[in-house]
């Protein structure tokens, strides 16, 4: 294994996926854009004169944590939509990496290659995991830059036009610091989805017909046969079930009620995602990934 | 001459069923092994237990590499082309050629684009846009293109129409083979290759059956066309194969006295493809 086995790795993995990866992104980024500009177009007069005192107001303007806030939360949610629909590529791409190869016969291709399978296995986690999501988030990082040019003309306009001064906004947005903040995420994000993605590759790698259906059914066969054995015997609780949505729940209950109190509110998200890591739940996924490896190892004939 | 290729004792079950039953084969620099059998004989089991592709009992040596530990140091110096398109359908030409640039340690880039220029396969061209000879011949230069000491080829040719399959065996010859080399091919076309072959091993239910030097298997069996009144008493020497056609009979003999065989009728030297549907025959009939 060396350097360039590596990036080459990663390189095929981006050479598969390469429309999915390059025009979904592309077409959320057009969409973001164009979307509020096309209303902002369509506006009628009372309604620009209402957002135009708004930005101009004194005590807006004022507001300085306030629009610090306000910013984060902005940028924060032009993510969102790029990161859910992320997360549907990434379980397309953990259900579909190990089953495509082997249903087009490639694997004997890849197979016949002085590449080792721990390489190959490896290459796609961090794929699905960390290079799938990175390329949605730098996207969405772009339509932050286009709405940051934006509001910097805006900025000058009003500077030069109107006398109103948005600079002293600027200074506090903490524009590079929140962005990193955002992208920090990502990791907490792979590691907590890890059990489910190391699931998805097994599913995969084990599948001769319909990967997503392995992933799906045993969850739901297990959830069936848990129901039937609490229902038969009157037990309290359903282990399994229970288990499951405390994981993978969110939102509900994580955050302090009133927002305003937390002192540092880019690092939020890190420490709510850093707290739905498991120790348990990590074992279980690097259980999963030996198992994938193995059978990539053992049990590749198609 | 220390062998490049040792199998000793090989076996490999499916559900119970013996695919391979003790398989015994070396293999040394220079040689072209034709390994040839029936459907189902195991021969793409063999091929792939010796690149450590599938598991198997007994013990391999290739280069002094054990495949099922060492899969990957010995794929440096190990070249394969498998019996059916393997190569992924979404790659494009100059994809495969980077992708192999990159990974393999013996690639030259350019040979194979000097290869390639000798076609009329389009560098942007993306696999599943090439008809089904273009596709063996974007293998073949990939693998042509790596400095390899061992090539396996498992049915390479399988489908493609005369002029590639002969277009491929010349490339082979001409752009791999030297005596510091060695071949192991698997082809159901044995005429077409036998004149490339400096040995043979003929593989049945998952057994070799007869493995040498194809010298010393022209040299051991001899095809007569025997006269009609010579006919009872060539029978009572064992023939393996006896086939009468336009009231022509000729018999294939196993190590039999080249003078009884030349009272016999006319004795000539048959071609592999002879040998094997003689072995074959006698194998099933016992």
């Amino acid at each position: 294994m060396n350097r360039s086995q590596i990036i080459t790795s990663f390189r095929k993995e981006i050479w598969e996926f390469k429309k999915t990866l390059f025009w979904v992104p592309l077409i959320i980024a057009i969409f973001i854009i164009v979307a509020p500009l096309l209303k902002l177009m369509l506006m009628e007069g009372y309604q620009s004169s209402r957002l135009f005192d708004n930005i101009t107001n004194v005590d807006n303007l004022a507001n300085v944590e306030g629009f610090t806030r306000f910013f984060l939360a902005t940028i924060m949610g032009m993510f969102v939509p790029f990161i859910m629909v992320s997360l549907i590529i990434q379980l397309y791409y953990f259900t579909t990496c190990l089953f495509d190869e082997r249903r087009d016969l490639s694997v004997y291709f890849w197979r016949s290659l002085p590449v080792s399978d721990a390489l190959n296995v490896s290459v796609k986690l961090i794929t699905g995991a960390l290079v799938v999501p990175a390329i949605f988030m730098l996207a969405a990082t772009f339509v932050v830059f286009v709405f940051l040019l934006l509001a910097l003309i805006v900025s000058i306009v009003l500077s030069l036009g109107y006398d109103v001064s948005l600079w002293g906004l600027w200074g506090s947005a903490d524009i590079f610091g929140n962005l990193t903040a955002i992208w920090l995420n990502l990791l907490p994000y792979a590691l907590w989805m890890f059990p489910v993605f190391a699931w998805l590759m097994l599913a995969s790698m084990f599948a001769n017909k319909a990967p997503f259906l392995w992933a799906i059914l045993p969850i739901a066969a297990i959830l069936l046969v848990e129901s039937f054995v609490v229902e038969y015997l009157q037990l309290d609780g359903r282990f399994f079930l229970n288990t499951l949505r405390e994981y993978f729940a969110f939102g509900h209950g994580m955050l302090p009620n009133d927002v305003s109190d937390i002192e540092s509110p880019k690092f939020i998200l890190f420490s709510v995602l850093s707290s739905k890591i498991s120790l348990i739940a990590t074992l279980l996924g690097v259980g999963f990934m030996y198992l994938t490896y193995w059978l990539r190892v053992n049990r590749s004939d198609v | 001459m220390s062998a490049m290729i040792t199998i000793s004792g090989l076996h490999k079950s499916y559900k119970n069923k013996l695919v391979l039953n003790d398989v015994n084969l070396s293999l040394s620099a220079g040689q072209i092994l034709g390994l040839v059998g029936p459907n189902g004989a195991g021969k793409t089991t063999c091929l792939q237990a010796l690149l450590g592709l599938t598991r198997y009992d007994g013990i391999i040596d290739v280069l002094g590499y054990n495949p099922s530990k060492n899969r990957e140091k010995m794929l440096a110096d190990v070249a394969y082309i498998a019996d059916v398109a393997v190569l992924p359908k979404w790659i494009k030409v100059d994809q495969a050629l980077t992708y192999m640039q990159g990974v393999h340690p013996n690639f030259n880039r350019q040979k194979a684009e000097t290869f390639l220029s000798k076609t009329n396969i389009p560098a942007t061209a993306k696999v599943k846009t090439l008809s089904k000879g273009m596709v063996t011949q974007l293998h073949l230069a990939l693998i042509l293109a790596v400095d390899a000491k061992i090539l396996i080829l498992d049915e390479p040719t399988l489908g493609l129409d005369i002029l590639t399959r002969r277009q491929f065996y010349t490339h082979l010859l001409e752009d791999f083979y030297d005596e510091n080399k060695c071949i192991i091919v698997t082809t159901h076309q044995i005429e077409e290759i036998e004149h490339i072959l400096t040995d043979a091993a003929f593989i049945r239910d998952g057994k070799i059956v007869l493995a040498q030097s194809v010298d010393d298997i022209r040299n051991r069996f001899k095809l007569v066309a025997v006269d009609n009144e010579h006919l009872e008493q060539a029978k009572a020497h064992n023939p393996l194969f006896t086939n009468s056609m336009m009231g022509i009979t000729s018999m294939l003999f196993d190590n039999a006295d080249p003078e009884i065989l030349a009272s016999l009728g006319k004795v000539s030297s048959p071609t592999l493809a002879d040998i094997f549907v003689g072995v074959m025959t006698q194998e099933s009939n016992s």
